[in-house]
């Protein structure tokens, strides 16, 4: 009976060992190119093994400023998050504490509205801007990112903030806390956790973004998304670089996601419930 | 709010009543608002306002390039998009393709669920890593695998290519399987979402209706379709819904891998939406174009709700 | 301190459910008052009415005198103990106790020496820093209250703090709770389904139903003078016994018709309840409290019945008797339940005795009454008759 539980075990585990696999070689291989010298990469036959290189991060740090690409990814994530959390966290526990039945309508309409095509924003925001100037900063990608990324916020801490118990803040409100001071002292520390899901997804959607801050930004506001797209050429793409750069592009969004992997899980399984 | 005694005269607590200044109910209600009202106004601005008026553009013919000759025309746009057979066939690959995905990542996604039920430090670290395609972004996943399945060089695609999978073109460039490929392409990224999704719903459910299915002697795959599927599937919708818009919407995987070719075989409607915006500067067709897609969305997600909302409410 | 007092006030959802009903009751200032009833009958919500926690659809609330309908939970200045206690998970005991002056921006020393002397009182000082996370139910009910002690709040409320605690636990909380609040002497509204605590802790009982307020009184006074068929077999345990019965005006005097026995009743009795006369020849609901019959082996003297089972308690014996014409199915005997449990009206009777003799089922037994203690019951409106 023993051994027929473990050799169960043993078979998931396999499973899920061969799932990891899957999920985990294409971006183990992303980062290895980056060591790979250019002529191994378009070696036809495909190489497995090959002599480590550095070149390709040259070529990156000799055609790009990369601390100004990254500083403009790190301005606009860090920016579009704190917008996103203050003004979506209080509209989130709004909707959450509700007495009227519309406000679940409410709730659900900023769930969608991240399903509008970009395309459908895109070009009229696009020039909206350009009317007022702001056409190339990073306020133009700030303030779109926000739209999107405080809608989620909203859907995201209304779940949080429906999960927590109202009792709690009621009793605050009966020991002499007005409804502003219980929302402050007593509910936000409650759902800490949905606080921290729902910047680390601020953080993950602007980071990634690549569409908006390519035509809302310029020369000196680029970010580091867009420089990916910059490492396709026209015929064939330089893949050595594409596997350095996304050591700076995509490495930190992996490891944050990694690391605070608690987060992340908690957000999304109380987000879609 | 007022009290009337027995006689009908107004008593005195309803002069009491009245004196007391602005109800805290009323207070509430006001805070309330006050809260959500910023992140509401900034929606609409941002993201409502120019959707209107992106709408209101899919009724002129307005191309940027010329654009003094910019004029109203009616249903011109939409009934263009109608005749253009490059359009229509847009349509039905993005709904094979929204419908192949979605499935696929559900099936899978809810095998990788069950496979990662149980809770122990092994499948928790499983679960970590698992995540990891879905924080590449979608652009990044579109070249990595555009170089794997790239039938010279590709770790992948020589393979495929020597065995026959794929013609020597690559699958890529194969109008009969790219659709298909680039399924395969989401479903990797998008499957290990669907599955955590998925595993929440199945530790959400309850242990003790399990239980009690065993000890009457249910089998396995008998507890499995007659009361964790029923009972996954209202956890799962909005998953499912979710997924569904957003695989509606895809964009940047097929953008850097194929642009739509070989021969149209992956031209979706955003695809064909953004070229004629940002390459033909035809605001008036690509408004046109993205108001189509918003209108797809929301009947999909109507019609899903249609049919899933009187089993949720059956099963609730 | 204040008194409290509602005046026709009701409360009506916005879907149409009425949760209370033309509610007047006035509740004295110092005074230990108790809400019971079922659940769903408008007791908590009369309570949360008090905080400021539900808005009132009409009639005027006062606190102290002054109408409160409009006022904030805040300026009510009233402490709430919840059912789940709602104790701060974020902060320390310390913390959680002192909350509410620290919000009144009370100075730190005045703070630190209230707290300080109530966790002396429900001896927390060891567990100061601790997090409610970490204690023990008991302890986060202690904490509970310690909260609203440190306050000298006008009012106290409590909404079925008992509950969530183990039967030992529960009554020796049952004691110190009205310890307190007679030291106190604050105005305490006290909510609970749960009668034993009604009547043991209570100045006063109101017992609500579907809304609407059944009987206020002391509890004496429900057990003893019930105004109608629920309030009577809500309170007390094992619920009031009854019975159908038919009374009879004839030359001995006043007969009472029970099933399979006839007894009449001492003449003052009917001279006492005018309400029996207009109730002759027809059917009545006889109520017999369980401790106000007994049993004995002659089956003449009395109601003959037969034993169905025995209930061993230790310090009482319970006995459930049937009486002619029960209904029994399958030769098993079936208890008659109307809503909410509440017993209904058959041919079956418990008899609780202080000690007794061990009786086997289906043997012959007569139930002797204490006529001086029956209750009588329109068996159409469901009231005393008086």
């Amino acid at each position: 009976m023993r051994d027929r539980a473990g050799l169960a075990l043993l078979a998931r585990r396999l499973a899920i060992v061969a799932v990891l696999i899957v999920a985990l070689a294409p971006v183990v291989w992303l980062f290895s190119i980056a060591y790979k010298p250019t002529r191994d990469i378009f070696a036809s036959p495909p190489q497995l093994l090959f002599s480590p290189t550095w070149d390709n991060f040259q070529s990156v740090f000799r055609y790009f400023n990369l601390w100004a690409l990254l500083r403009s990814s790190l301005v606009i994530a860090i920016g579009s998050t704190v917008l996103s959390l203050i003004i979506g966290v209080p509209a989130g526990y709004a909707l959450a504490r509700a007495t009227s039945p519309r406000a679940i309508w409410l709730a659900y309409f900023f769930l969608i509205i991240r399903t509008v095509p970009p395309i459908a924003t895109l070009i009229p925001f696009y020039l909206f801007m350009r009317d007022i100037g702001l056409l190339g900063t990073w306020w133009a990608v700030i303030m779109l990112n926000t739209a999107l990324n405080s809608a989620f916020v909203v859907w995201m801490m209304f779940s949080f903030f429906r999960a927590a118990p109202a009792s709690i803040e009621e009793a605050a409100l009966t020991d002499g806390c007005t409804d502003f001071g219980a929302f402050v002292s007593v509910a936000l520390p409650t759902v800490a956790p949905g606080l921290i899901a729902s910047a680390i997804f601020c953080v993950m959607f602007s980071w990634n973004d690549f569409l908006y801050a390519m035509f809302l930004t310029k020369a000196d506001t680029k970010t580091i998304s867009v420089a990916l797209l910059s490492a396709c050429g026209t015929k064939d793409i330089s893949w050595g670089t594409l596997g350095a750069l996304a050591h700076f592009s995509t490495l930190p969004i992996v490891l944050m996601m990694i690391l605070l992997n608690r987060y992340f899980v908690q957000g999304l399984t109380q987000g879609v419930h | 709010m007022s009290v009337v005694s027995r006689d009908g005269a107004p008593s005195a607590d309803d002069a009491a009543l009245r004196s007391t200044g602005v109800p805290y109910a009323r207070k509430r209600r006001l805070f309330l608002i006050a809260l959500a009202a910023p992140a509401l106004l900034y929606v609409l601005a941002v993201v409502v306002g120019p959707m209107v008026q992106g709408f209101l553009y899919s009724f002129d013919s307005y191309n940027l390039i010329r654009p003094a000759s910019r004029h109203f025309v009616g249903l011109d746009n939409y009934l263009a998009l109608w005749r253009d057979p490059t359009a229509r066939s847009a349509v039905i690959n993005t709904f094979l393709f929204t419908f192949g995905a979605v499935t696929i990542e559900f099936a899978l996604g809810l095998g990788v669920a069950l496979l990662l039920w149980r809770d122990d430090w092994f499948n928790r670290i499983a679960l970590s890593l698992l995540l990891v395609p879905a924080t590449v972004t979608p652009l990044v996943v579109g070249l990595v695998f555009k170089a794997l399945l790239n039938p010279e060089y590709g770790m992948l695609g020589y393979p495929f290519a020597e065995i026959g999978v794929s013609s020597p073109r690559g699958l890529l460039a194969d109008p009969e399987r790219a659709l298909a490929t680039l399924v395969a392409i989401d479903a990797w990224e998008w499957t290990p979402l669907m599955a955590l999704i998925l595993l929440a719903g199945l530790k959400s459910l309850p242990t003790d209706i399990l239980e009690a299915a065993a000890v009457d002697g249910a089998t396995a795959p008998q507890r499995f379709r007659i009361i964790i599927l029923p009972l996954l599937l209202p956890a799962a919708f909005l998953a499912l819904i979710l997924r569904m818009m957003d695989a509606f919407r895809v964009f940047d995987i097929i953008f850097v891998t194929t642009s739509g070719g070989p021969a149209d075989a992956t031209n979706t409607l955003m695809i064909y939406g953004v070229k004629q915006g940002l390459e033909f500067f035809n605001i008036g067709a690509a408004s046109a174009v993205s108001t189509v897609i918003v209108v797809c969305i929301l009947v999909m997600a109507a019609a899903f709700i249609g049919v899933i909302r009187p089993a949720r409410n059956r099963h609730a | 301190m204040a008194a409290i007092r509602f005046s026709h006030v009701s409360k009506t959802y916005a879907g149409g459910h009425v949760a209370v009903k033309d509610l007047t009751l006035e509740i004295e200032d110092g005074e230990f008052l108790v809400l019971v009833g079922p659940s769903g009958c408008g007791k908590s919500t009369a309570l949360r009415m008090i905080a400021g926690l539900e808005a009132i659809t009409a009639g005027v609330l006062t606190i102290g005198g002054a109408v409160a309908n409009h006022l904030s939970p805040r300026q009510r200045n009233v402490a709430m103990i919840f059912q789940s206690y709602a104790l701060y998970p974020h902060l320390s005991v310390a913390e959680n106790l002192g909350f509410a002056l620290k919000v009144r921006k009370e100075p730190r020393e005045l703070v630190a020496a209230r707290v300080g002397e109530t966790a002396a009182m429900l001896e927390l000082k060891a567990l100061l820093a601790r997090r409610p996370g970490q204690l023990s139910g008991g302890q986060r009910q202690r904490v509970a209250m310690g909260r609203a002690l440190v306050r000298h709040p006008r009012a106290f409320l409590m909404d079925e703090p008992l509950s969530n605690l183990d039967a030992r636990l529960r009554g020796q909380m049952r004691g110190e709770i009205a310890r307190l609040q007679r030291a106190a002497g604050v105005t305490t509204v006290y909510v609970t389904h749960d009668q034993v605590e009604a009547m043991t802790m209570a100045d006063r009982v109101a017992v609500m139903r579907d809304g609407v307020l059944q009987q206020l009184g002391p509890p004496r006074d429900l057990y003893d003078r019930p105004v109608n068929l629920f309030v009577a077999t809500f309170i007390g345990a094992p619920p009031l016994n009854l019975v159908p019965g038919v009374l009879r005006w004839t030359e001995q005097g006043v007969e009472l018709e029970l099933p399979g026995a006839r007894l009449v009743l001492p003449p003052k009795l009917a001279q006492k309840n005018f309400g029996l006369l207009a109730h002759r020849d027809r059917e009545v609901v006889v109520g017999v409290r369980p401790e106000a019959a007994s049993l004995t082996d002659d089956t003449e003297a009395g109601i003959p019945g037969v034993v169905a089972f025995q209930e061993d308690l230790g310090a009482n014996m319970v006995t459930t008797v049937e009486l002619a014409g029960a209904k029994r199915r399958d030769g098993v005997v079936v208890e008659d339940l109307g809503e909410s449990g509440i017993p209904r009206v058959s041919n079956r009777m418990r008899i609780n005795a202080q000690s007794g003799a061990r009786r086997v089922a289906d043997q012959a037994v007569g139930i002797e009454l204490d006529l001086e203690r029956l209750h009588y019951f329109d068996p159409v409106s469901k009231l005393a008759i008086r």
